[in-house]
């Protein structure tokens, strides 16, 4: 029996426990009133045994099945076979599986093999067949031991909101391994670059030109992998995209919050949130084909030397992507701002810009502050944008007209392409990731405290 | 005090106040009909200060399709207080809101007729309103302070106003509304910690000090002493009874008490009517009218 087949025949009992459940409760105590919990919440308890040990079951089957299997395969190879090193034995017990599979084999097919195969499938389709009985009296069983456990005074609505409450328990512990994961294996790849490359040298290091020497006799690729030029690129864009759209994004949301009429508020808000919905590869190509070249050729006429691929063009186009976030934001914070406050300050003959800058803005800050942080990591983070708009080249500049490049595109060119998974080119990917993940950790960080503080305030 | 309104609707329903009683059946005619009436017909007792500085003639307040406040005609007078009384909900704090035209902040409100402050229309493109609220101030029912210090608070207005040239007069002047708001002594020490932090009732004497401290008017205060307990109700009394000297006072209360003691004359409001307005001692001793009779002996609910 396939698992589909096994997980809709599940389906069925699950139903067939509720009813069983609710009608058993029913009838149990002299009707609804004499039971301690309603009848649904008995019938889910049912539902809850006859569900959880055969999908548990399911589940560590399939973990399993293949280590036991390779496991019992290796075990009924002759001795020269299974006592071959790792990557052989590897090679081999795919071509088995292939073999049983009927699947192309590029070694040549022994008598061995063949037999290997045969044993391959057999052990395959008693692993099925057991599963499924297995799987299928586990929930009969557990139907019926949970249908004799109801009594009128049997507690069942306990136990459905504990066993929901362990559901959610797991549900949440996903998100949070997942992260913790992906922190631990960007951790592990890093530290194995940084044996390679001293992490000094990569904090520290000036000059960033990741091209390893592919032959030993070759010139003048010994790589280097500094940090720092790619720190101050992703830097400089950021501080462009903010001063782009910390002040447009501010402005928007106090206009929006303190003067428009209601009509139109509601026609900007959805359209700044259109903004907000753009793919970052459409910003890309606005800021590579339109206003980069604009940026060169205005450059041009006062006379200044602008690369045709510049800090500038990218960082302006990024505060324009990121302006719907500091404006929604901003906007939140002003809104929860009590009109009370407003009220005060207007009764006593402040105008409405008195009160915008020195009641509003003020007791608003926390949350705008924190909403700039986002937009500050948003920012650092972002990818699309600077590789279509702001180069490759790591210059060690300050100055936005030149060509910069950021930490972000650098994973990305590092990544493109054919690699080996342990050279120093590929490894020095993950250490930039590890770098961009503790700098917005701290920023996000920051920023979330700054709005808790803030949400105290008014409570 | 619920069912005020419900008790009311009811006896005015069944006619059960008799009738003689002139004042029932003209609530029971529609708005309509009483927007026809001239100012203040409906009104018994005497709208009229002896020393007028503030003259509200007709006026109307709709929130959207609600008549929150029909055809109200009161005079406030120079040196004096005037209580507003009357059940919840009743239109007390949008009649308030009128007169300093803080009604403008709300969308849905429209306000008609006719007030004059010191006999000009404050309506009028003549006159500013942000100048209007700097001469009218008002004490909102809800302590509001800022998120700032408390001499911040209190330095707000004058601060806005250019009232003070330097530092130590605008030390004078903070130190003056909060002595006068009977708050120096509790805050002395702590003048530059968060106005937000202190007690409800300390918040609500800062929102005092801090419309004090810009020399209105005339100053409406919308329940000012609810979170008070006795001994602050007291210094608030007692500065309102100071200030009366120089300004015009509007007052709205919950409590007869505080009314009989703080005020000249009397408004009590009934579901956006004005039913009755006379001398405070008239309207206690000898009430014109049964609704008024009925509130202020707690006769309702
Ligand atoms: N901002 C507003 N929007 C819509 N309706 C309002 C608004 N403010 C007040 N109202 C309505 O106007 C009427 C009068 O309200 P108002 O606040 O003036 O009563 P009040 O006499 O001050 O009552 P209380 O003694 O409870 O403070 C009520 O029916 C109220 O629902
Ligand atoms: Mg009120």
């Amino acid at each position: 029996m396939n698992t589909l087949t096994l997980l809709t025949l599940l389906a069925a009992f699950a139903l067939g426990a509720f009813y069983l459940g609710r009608r058993r409760s029913l009838l149990a105590g002299g009707g609804a009133r004499t039971l301690h919990s309603l009848p649904g919440y008995y019938g889910f308890y049912v539902v809850i045994w006859c569900l959880i040990p055969p999908l548990g079951l399911m589940l560590g089957w399939q973990v399993f099945e293949p280590r036991v299997l390779t496991w019992l395969i290796i075990e009924g190879l002759p001795e020269s076979m299974s006592s071959l090193p790792q990557g052989p034995l590897n090679l081999l017990l795919n071509d088995i599986r292939n073999l049983a599979s009927g699947d192309l084999v590029v070694t040549e097919v022994s008598e061995v093999m063949t037999q290997a195969a045969d044993r391959y499938t057999a052990l395959l389709s008693s692993s099925k067949f057991w599963l499924s009985t297995m799987t299928i009296m586990l929930a009969l069983a557990g139907i019926s031991l949970a249908t004799l456990r109801i009594t009128p005074a049997f507690r069942a609505r306990n136990k459905v909101e504990s066993t929901v409450q362990m559901i959610l328990i797991v549900a949440s512990s996903i998100a949070i391994l997942t992260t913790v994961g992906i922190v631990f294996s960007v951790l592990f790849e890093s530290i194995r670059f940084f044996q390679r490359v001293p992490l000094d040298e990569f904090l520290f290091g000036l000059q960033w030109s990741p091209q390893m020497a592919i032959r030993a006799d070759q010139v003048g690729s010994s790589g280097a992998f500094g940090f720092i030029p790619l720190l101050t690129g992703t830097l400089l864009i950021t501080a462009i995209a903010m001063v782009v759209a910390v002040p447009i994004g501010l402005m928007t949301a106090v206009y929006l919050t303190e003067y428009a009429k209601p009509a139109f508020r509601s026609v900007a808000k959805p359209l700044l949130e259109v903004l907000a919905g753009i793919p970052t590869v459409v910003y890309g190509f606005f800021a590579a084909i339109q206003v980069a070249p604009f940026i060169r050729d205005s450059g041009g006429l006062i006379g200044l030397d602008v690369a045709s691929e510049s800090a500038l063009a990218a960082g302006i186009v990024m505060g324009i992507m990121i302006i719907p976030l500091v404006s929604s934001l901003s906007d939140d914070a002003i809104t929860a701002v009590p009109a009370a406050m407003r009220d005060g300050s207007l009764a006593l003959g402040a105008t409405r810009s008195e009160t915008v800058k020195q009641v509003m803005l003020p007791a608003a800050l926390p949350g705008i502050v924190g909403g700039v942080l986002l937009a500050v990591s948003r920012a650092i983070g972002e990818t699309m944008i600077v590789v279509m708009a702001a180069g490759l080249a790591a210059n060690l500049t300050a100055n936005p007209l030149e060509a910069v490049t950021t930490v972000t595109v650098q994973i990305v060119t590092l990544l493109v392409g054919d690699q080996e998974f342990d050279s120093a080119k590929t490894l020095a990917a993950f250490a930039l990731g590890l770098m961009l993940f503790l700098v917005t950790l701290v920023l996000n960080v920051i920023g979330l405290r700054v709005v808790r503080k803030y949400r105290e305030a008014y409570e | 005090m619920y069912g005020v309104n419900e008790g009311v609707a009811e006896d005015l329903r069944s006619g059960r106040f008799g009738a003689g009683f002139s004042g029932a059946e003209m609530l029971e005619n529609s708005a309509a009909q009483r927007a026809d009436s001239p100012d203040g017909a409906g009104t018994i007792g005497n709208i009229q200060a002896a020393n007028p500085y503030m003259v509200a003639s007709g006026v109307n307040v709709h929130y959207g399709d609600n008549h929150a406040i029909r055809n109200v005609s009161l005079e406030i007078g120079k040196n004096e207080v005037i209580a507003l009384i009357g059940p919840s909900g009743c239109g007390k704090t949008t009649f308030l809101r009128c007169l300093n035209r803080m009604n403008d902040t709300i969308e849905s409100a429209r306000v008609t007729g006719e007030i004059t402050l010191d006999g000009h229309e404050i309506h009028d493109k003549s006159l500013d309103v942000v100048a209007l609220r700097a001469r009218v101030g008002m004490v909102f029912q809800k302590p509001n302070p800022f998120p700032k210090s408390i001499y911040d608070n209190v330095a707000y207005g004058p601060r806005i106003h250019g009232l003070a040239s330097t530092r130590a007069e605008l030390d004078e002047i903070v130190h003056g509304s909060l002595q006068r708001a009977g708050l120096w002594e509790e805050v002395k020490n702590r003048l530059h910690e968060p106005g937000t932090g202190l007690s409800g009732g300390q918040q609500q004497r800062l929102c005092i000090a801090r419309t004090i401290a810009v020399s209105p008017e005339v100053i409406l205060m919308d329940e000012p002493c609810s979170a008070l307990d006795p001994i602050a109700t007291a210094r608030i009394e007692d500065l309102i009874d100071e200030l009366r000297r120089n300004y015009a006072i509007v007052i709205v209360t919950h409590s007869m008490q505080q009314a009989a003691r703080v005020s000249q004359r009397t408004a009590y409001f009934h579901l956006g009517d004005l039913v009755e307005v006379d001398a405070t001692n008239k309207v206690f001793s000898n009430p014109g009218h049964r609704l008024t009779e009925d509130y202020i002996t707690g006769r309702f609910g």
